[in-house]
């Protein structure tokens, strides 16, 4: 496969790293927009790492309609501008993006900036919003889709929605310690039984918010990164895996996503040189609660189809085995479609997660079982 | 169904040229309307006005006998529902130019 005339992406092991880190507050603001709340963040980011905007050369802007506008609002003229969609994938297919710019010298210093008003302007994920050719059946959102995997594992495995409720109880468990999660209200397992359903078997608390918020991440070489404020976290593994061949039922995938998280899981611990039991803390892409079970089997923290059994008993939760989600995740921190976990995984290693601190964090994994699979190793520089 | 004319591959929804060999040569093929139950859910909200009235409604997804998977309903009877079920097809008229294939258990 290796083309011999070409770098190894695996050489890039260890060489880029995240030096800032920024978020608004997240909720409900119908005064502020894309542009607004993402200059908040960076202004965030920038204060973290103490860097000099004006060295910012690269910015990748995600679910903000205008670069151009964003890099005036930021008085920026960068060597490398990227725009992407508002889909709950990109955050991992950004991220390695900007490791590409930096690698290649194409940017010095990128600021990759989200933002997203999706609950002040009402957005649905569903309906007339996401045409599909399913429609006509009443079949629509891609909480239907996570229905339908999650409605196979059960049956495949035996897997139960008290068992799917560990999840959701463990990540509302994080929220009530970080401040700047919106849901705060404790839930317990018989909460999430009793809870409204929408596409049974998901209920009401399987399902991510949407609120308005934005997050900014600043990345550099290993090199530059030593000149600034923070401990700068280091990128150490990298997997993708795409799955679009059998997409023809929007969002739903006949094996849960197994071998795609399975492959991206592996390239990840391959080049990192490590392995699940490596990894002191992990945050994984949460837009439904069965995204976190299929997330644990693809990359190996427990067997194919033991999701169930092995969140039981608080195995995610801070103190568990495997703390998950520190920040509250998807379900009760923020919808920030993985990016705020990428945020989330720096603080910790950083030592900055206050009250949620996962002790001794060395190692922090990140993964988005999605279409668009990607996960991350992050280790401290 | 889309059948390939050159390769012979089925696929559901309809592409415009053949997802297999990338051919343009492609053709309508009437399916058996047999097929197995790869899971179902319930809906108990309505992302259009018109499905309130029929709430919760179930949607399933199956797998045909041919090959492709589809998103229906899973209509009649549907106690007996478990993974891998055999269903078959029926076809509801909703208006004078629409038809929809949905599906029941088979021998329900
Ligand atoms: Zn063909």
């Amino acid at each position: 496969m290796q083309d011999s005339d070409l770098e190894d992406f695996v050489s890039l092991k260890n060489k880029i790293a995240v030096v800032g880190v920024g978020n608004t507050a997240y909720g409900a603001f119908p005064e502020e927009d894309e542009y607004s709340l993402g200059a908040k963040a960076f202004r965030n980011a920038i204060e973290d790492c103490g860097l000099d905007k004006s060295l910012v050369d690269g910015l990748l802007v995600c679910r903000i309609p205008s670069y151009v506008r964003m890099g005036e609002i930021l008085r920026l003229d960068p060597r490398w501008t990227i725009t992407l969609p508002g889909h709950g994938r990109m955050s991992g297919m950004a991220i390695v993006d900007a490791m590409m710019a930096i690698a290649t010298g194409q940017a010095n210093y990128v600021a990759l900036i989200y933002s997203n008003i999706g609950r002040s302007r009402r957005v649905n994920y569903g309906g007339d919003e996401s045409p599909s050719p399913w429609d006509p059946w009443g079949y629509t959102s891609p909480g239907a889709a996570h229905a339908m995997m999650f409605r196979r594992h059960m049956e495949l495995y035996g897997t139960t929605t008290r068992q799917l409720a560990e999840v959701s109880v463990a990540f509302r468990g994080h929220a009530m310690l970080n401040p700047d999660a919106v849901m705060k209200r404790p839930i317990t397992i018989d909460d999430h039984e009793n809870a409204r359903p929408i596409a049974a078997p998901l209920r009401m608390l399987d399902y991510c918010m949407i609120n308005d918020g934005a997050v900014c991440l600043i990345l550099t070489s290993r090199e530059r990164a030593r000149d600034l404020r923070k401990t700068p976290v280091l990128i150490s593994g990298v997997g993708a895996r795409d799955q679009f061949a059998d997409g023809q039922i929007p969002m739903f995938s006949m094996d849960c996503r197994y071998a795609a998280t399975q492959d991206a899981g592996s390239q990840a611990y391959k080049m990192a040189g490590m392995a699940p039991d490596d990894i002191d803390a992990l945050m994984s892409y949460d837009n439904f609660s069965p995204s976190v079970l299929f997330s644990l089997e693809g990359l190996g923290f427990c067997n194919r189809g033991e999701s169930g059994p092995f969140v039981e008993g608080g195995t995610l939760a801070l103190g568990g085995k495997l703390p998950t989600n520190t920040d509250g995740g998807h379900l009760s921190c923020a919808y920030m479609q993985g990016w705020a976990l990428n945020v989330e995984a720096v603080r910790q290693i950083r030592g900055e997660g206050g009250e949620r601190q996962v002790p001794n964090c060395d190692v922090v994994q990140y993964i988005q079982s999605t279409p668009c699979t990607r996960s991350f190793i992050y280790v401290r520089g | 169904m889309q059948v390939c004319d050159d390769c012979a591959d089925i696929h559901f929804p309809p592409t415009p040229v053949c997802p297999a060999c990338l051919g343009d040569h492609q053709s309508w093929q009437i399916v058996s309307g047999d097929g197995v139950l790869e899971s179902w859910i319930d809906l108990h909200r309505a992302y259009w006005p018109g499905f309130t009235d029929d709430l919760p409604y179930r949607v399933c997804i199956v797998k045909l006998a041919e090959g492709p998977l589809l998103a229906s309903n899973l209509v009649g009877p549907s106690e007996g529902a478990k993974l891998h079920a055999p269903v078959r097809v029926i076809f509801e008229q909703v208006t004078d130019e629409i038809t929809l294939p949905k599906f029941r258990l088979a021998g329900g």
